[in-house]
């Protein structure tokens, strides 16, 4: 990203709002929260030219706990508001997030054509294969045996949502797989994405120890990918469709241009701007 | 962090400078967690742990004075979770943890990082090094040990402490 303002003295913890999170304790989340405070540092950004937008859900918490703009977007409508975001303000380093249901399924539609549009920023899925907020219940990318919630008795029994290989069809520039278990590889991954033009797509695993405690175990699970990122979409179709979840690191690297519109002339007299919206 | 046999001073002292300050941010983090979730004893632990740490952080800050301590990326070492428990992970916490918890956690701390620095110590190639590994480790096994005894004034936890009878699932 070539817009970035760097601000070196800069520590994390200059970077968090000081709010003290309410996720449970034992949650992902507070490791992603530290990755991207991590990220941010080691970018050296100046948290006034950094924004971060998120859906509904536990992990979309997250703009209240940062030291920079931020706003929580009506459910699963981050990445439109981000995108509104970057493409008039592209001076911005934009950075979208939330969960697993926000993201995959109300917001799903949006995913796929950010990813498509292809428009320079970050898009940070916190994936626990449940909506915790709402106590438990299966999302796009849960088990279809999982048979813990009410709702679904038996499981879902449905095939999960594979995000990755819908960003890489969608045309997302950057995929990439991070785990809250390890937040200095997460950071690792985040400044990658960052730095990288285009759309950004990190699927961060970011265990429920509430509704999901056998998630505890994914820190066993979780490997670094023994492959370098690849240019080649076809190639990354081939290792995501074999992916088993748990690889770790950048999977694809594109090289799309990114999307950014021409910006219009800023309007200087308000009676200008009346003028448009005279019937 | 990796034990590396190319460590400098200022290298050693980065690297436990920042093991250390993370180390304090995260018993803080798990006090406030704890206050959150109305559990006051492991509330007051976490606390201590972190006064404790921050002590040993402003020792080390001195020991690294007039030194130009090297800038150390998040990626360059690889304390978490899975691998080391120099800095306690955030899976570590629970909301219905017991002092008894608290203090394992602290110690198993300790022990990862008494073990570290010894490691470190064997492999150190200058005296300085080593000698200064030497006392990290030394520091870190007499902290354990003090925590140890500590526990052992706390009762074992109940086979089935994490029961919850009024769990959070939607059971309805």
């Amino acid at each position: 990203m070539d817009t970035v303002t760097q601000c070196p003295s800069l520590k994390p913890k200059d970077y968090k709002s000081g709010t003290k999170p309410v996720w449970c304790p034992g949650c992902g989340d507070y490791s992603v929260l530290l990755a991207i405070t991590k990220a941010m540092a080691e970018m050296s950004l100046s948290p006034e030219n950094v924004a971060l937008v998120s859906g509904i859900g536990c992990s979309s918490r997250l703009p209240a706990y940062l030291n920079v703009y931020g706003f929580h977007a009506v459910h699963g409508r981050a990445l439109p508001v981000a995108t509104g975001l970057k493409v008039s303000r592209p001076d911005l380093t934009v950075l979208a997030a939330g969960g697993d249901g926000d993201g995959f399924s109300i917001g799903g539609n949006h995913f796929m054509h950010a990813c498509r549009r292809n428009v320079d920023m970050t898009y940070i899925v916190m994936d626990n294969q449940v909506y915790g907020m709402t106590k438990g219940q299966a999302s796009p990318t849960t088990d279809p045996d999982w048979d813990k919630s009410k709702l679904t008795p038996g499981g879902t029994k449905i095939n999960p949502y594979y995000p990755l290989v819908i960003a890489l069809a969608s045309g997302a520039n950057f995929i990439a797989r991070a785990s809250s278990t390890d937040p200095n590889g997460a950071a690792k991954v985040l400044v990658d994405a960052m730095r990288h033009p285009g759309f950004s797509f990190v699927h961060m695993l970011s265990p429920c120890v509430t509704f999901r405690p056998e998630q505890k175990d994914w820190k066993k699970m979780v490997r670094s990918a023994p492959v370098e990122p690849t240019t080649d979409p076809a190639i990354a179709a081939k290792r995501l469709m074999t992916d088993d979840n748990f690889f770790l690191g950048t999977l694809y690297k594109g090289d799309r241009p990114a999307y950014q519109p021409e910006l219009k002339a800023t309007v200087d007299n308000i009676s200008e701007l009346d003028k448009g919206f005279i019937l | 962090m990796n034990a590396s046999n190319s460590l400098s001073k200022a290298d050693l002292l980065a690297r436990t400078l920042t093991m250390l300050s993370e180390t304090v941010e995260r018993y803080d983090l798990f006090a406030d967690q704890m206050d959150v979730v109305n559990n006051p004893e492991a509330a007051t632990l976490f606390r201590w742990l972190s006064e404790k740490q921050g002590s040993r952080t402003q020792v080390v800050k001195k020991l690294s004075e007039g030194l130009t301590l090297p800038h150390i990326s998040p990626w360059d070492y690889d304390w978490d979770d899975a691998i080391n428990t120099e800095v306690p992970g955030h899976s570590s916490a629970h909301y219905m943890m017991t002092p008894y918890h608290t203090l394992s956690l602290a110690i198993d701390v300790e022990q990862s990082a008494a073990r570290l620095f010894s490691e470190i110590e064997q492999t150190a190639q200058t005296d300085e090094t080593k000698k200064l590994a030497h006392g990290f480790a030394r520091e870190a096994s007499e902290f354990r040990d003090y925590l140890e005894h500590k526990r052992s004034e706390h009762p074992l936890p109940e086979k089935d402490w994490d029961e919850d009878y009024d769990p959070p699932q939607l059971l309805e």
